[in-house]
């Protein structure tokens, strides 16, 4: 009896100890729950630029190719037949529009020549020997160009650089007639071309503002550029140019801010040179 | 069983179901007054569903409407398309009721061109708490989250003052898509919180430290 009453006091001992213990286990982790919250948020439709340039003549695109050089710049050309004309001047209306997605620096190079019938190329445009004998004359719209050809100029002088940063033509979802730039508007052709079928080619190069050295110099509104020398660079300080403030000033008409310094370096390439205030050198940048 | 018996076994009986029933009050009394619920959220902010004591609840402003919705080289974005703060910001809601906020950051994109930037006198790479480095935001490598030295509260708080994308993108990444993700985690500063939940154990000790002040000025929020 006594043994059978100390086995019942166990059980209920152990049934009132495992309620504690449950009790306790439950209370335990009730009190460790804290206030809490989590947010998140996601940008949409963000991606990387593009830097693409392409050719409208009368607003139709006249852009025949593209390319992709060296991984950083873009070049577009466009072969352009002007028809045969009794008129010795005619009408191209030849403008570019920056079709990426960030702004760009850009430069030209026009070419103007024939074929004949053998396809011989006889370039119109090149060097001052050639045109003295052509008297072919290009008629442009040399607003905002650098190193443009004049109404009167017969010399291609290879490069033609836009003097401010190109803007996308399409910018958060508007375009902009500002933002298309012209490049020839007429050609005069001497007499005895008049029914010879002319073509222009037109090469933009084209490469990012951002990230460019001469957003650098311009943003950070100095033009103490000392060249770095780079293994197998031979070249000396001479060589790059750089203009004073002052030379750009007289060169360009006050409130003018958006310049492009493109005497000072080789356009497109790596400028291994430390700009006065900026804390890396070595650009490599969009090239 | 003998009569006894059967009284001292009803006796037992009953005593360990009153005992039960006590500790079932007890836990529910303790349950209400010191435990709080714990809720997670993964868009806006949801009304809590059950809220008896204290609201936790932020207001977070981001603006990711870069000019173009492109990424430059080189660039630092400041303004968005209009010209407007790109900065994040955070403070609590009119529905938070209880005395302020801790709160971590996690920053993920999907282009490691593209970084957080921001104001320098918001932002410590410091690993030691003093006054100093209070009210600035301190990168704990340990779990990748930026954790706020000092508490929200209804004032905004800026977190990133813009975003920064470096100078190595180049044609074969151009148009490539790039999102960012912040995920925002915050806990309340009361009774030790931060230090007593699991999530909040990699907190870096710069933090701690900040805590342990914090909370030798508040406790409890009937103080």
């Amino acid at each position: 009896m006594d043994t059978k009453r100390a086995s019942t006091y166990r059980v209920q001992f152990i049934v009132v100890i495992a309620c504690v213990v449950l009790a306790v286990c439950v209370l335990v982790g009730s009190v460790l729950a804290w206030l809490k919250r989590d947010y998140t948020r996601e940008s949409e439709g963000l991606h990387i630029g593009t830097v693409a340039i392409e050719i409208f003549a009368d607003g139709s695109n006249v852009t025949h190719t593209t390319n992709h050089t060296n991984g950083t710049s873009w070049e577009c050309s466009a072969p352009y037949a002007i028809p045969t004309s009794a008129n010795t001047t005619r009408t191209l209306n030849l403008k570019i529009r920056n079709t990426g997605t960030v702004d760009a620096i850009v430069r030209a190079t026009i070419r103007v020549y024939t074929v004949d019938e053998n396809n011989n190329i006889t370039y119109l445009l090149g060097s001052p020997e050639v045109l003295s004998s052509t008297g072919v004359k290009i008629g442009m719209d040399t607003t905002g160009w650098y190193q443009a050809l004049s109404a009167n100029n017969q010399v291609a002088s290879g490069y033609m650089f836009l003097s401010e940063k190109l803007e996308p033509y399409e910018l958060n979802g508007e375009t902009s007639s500002d933002r298309e730039i012209p490049i020839i508007s007429q050609i005069t052709v001497p007499a005895g071309y008049e029914n010879t079928e002319i073509l222009v080619s037109v090469t933009i190069d084209a490469v990012s503002y951002s990230g460019n050295i001469y957003k650098k110099i311009y943003e950070n509104s100095t033009t103490n550029v000392t060249p770095k020398t780079l293994t197998g660079d031979t070249r000396t300080y001479s060589e790059f140019t750089v203009p004073s403030e002052d030379f750009l000033r007289d060169l360009y008409p006050s409130g003018t801010t958006n310049l492009i310094p493109v005497p000072a370096f080789p356009f497109g390439s790596t400028i291994p040179c430390d700009v006065s205030g900026a804390e890396n050198t070595g650009w490599l940048g969009w090239m | 069983m003998k009569l006894g018996q059967k009284s001292k076994f009803n006796y037992t009986y009953w005593t360990i179901l009153v005992v039960m029933i006590l500790v079932a009050f007890v836990w529910g009394v303790v349950r209400v007054t010191t435990s709080w619920f714990e809720d997670e959220s993964t868009t806006s902010n949801p009304d809590p569903s059950v809220s008896i004591i204290g609201t936790l609840d932020l207001d977070i402003i981001t603006n990711f409407q870069l000019r173009n919705l492109v990424l430059s080289p080189d660039t630092t974005y400041l303004v968005d398309k209009d010209g407007q703060d790109i900065g994040t910001y955070i403070k609590t809601s009119e529905k938070h009721n209880i005395d302020g906020a801790y709160v971590r950051v996690k920053y993920t994109s999907t282009r490691p061109e593209l970084t957080l930037f921001f104001d320098a006198n918001n932002y410590t790479t410091t690993t030691t708490y003093s006054a100093a480095v209070e009210n600035k935001w301190f990168y704990n490598t340990t779990d990748g989250f930026y954790y706020y030295i000092g508490y929200i509260d209804d004032d905004n708080t800026q977190f990133n003052a813009g975003y920064y994308v470096d100078n190595t993108l180049d044609n074969t990444k151009a148009g490539a898509d790039c999102q960012v993700t912040l995920y925002f985690e915050t806990i309340q500063r009361q009774y030790g919180a931060s230090d007593e939940d699991d999530d909040w154990s990699t907190s870096p000790q710069i933090f701690r430290d900040f805590v342990a002040k914090d909370n030798t000025i508040k406790h409890n929020p009937n103080d």
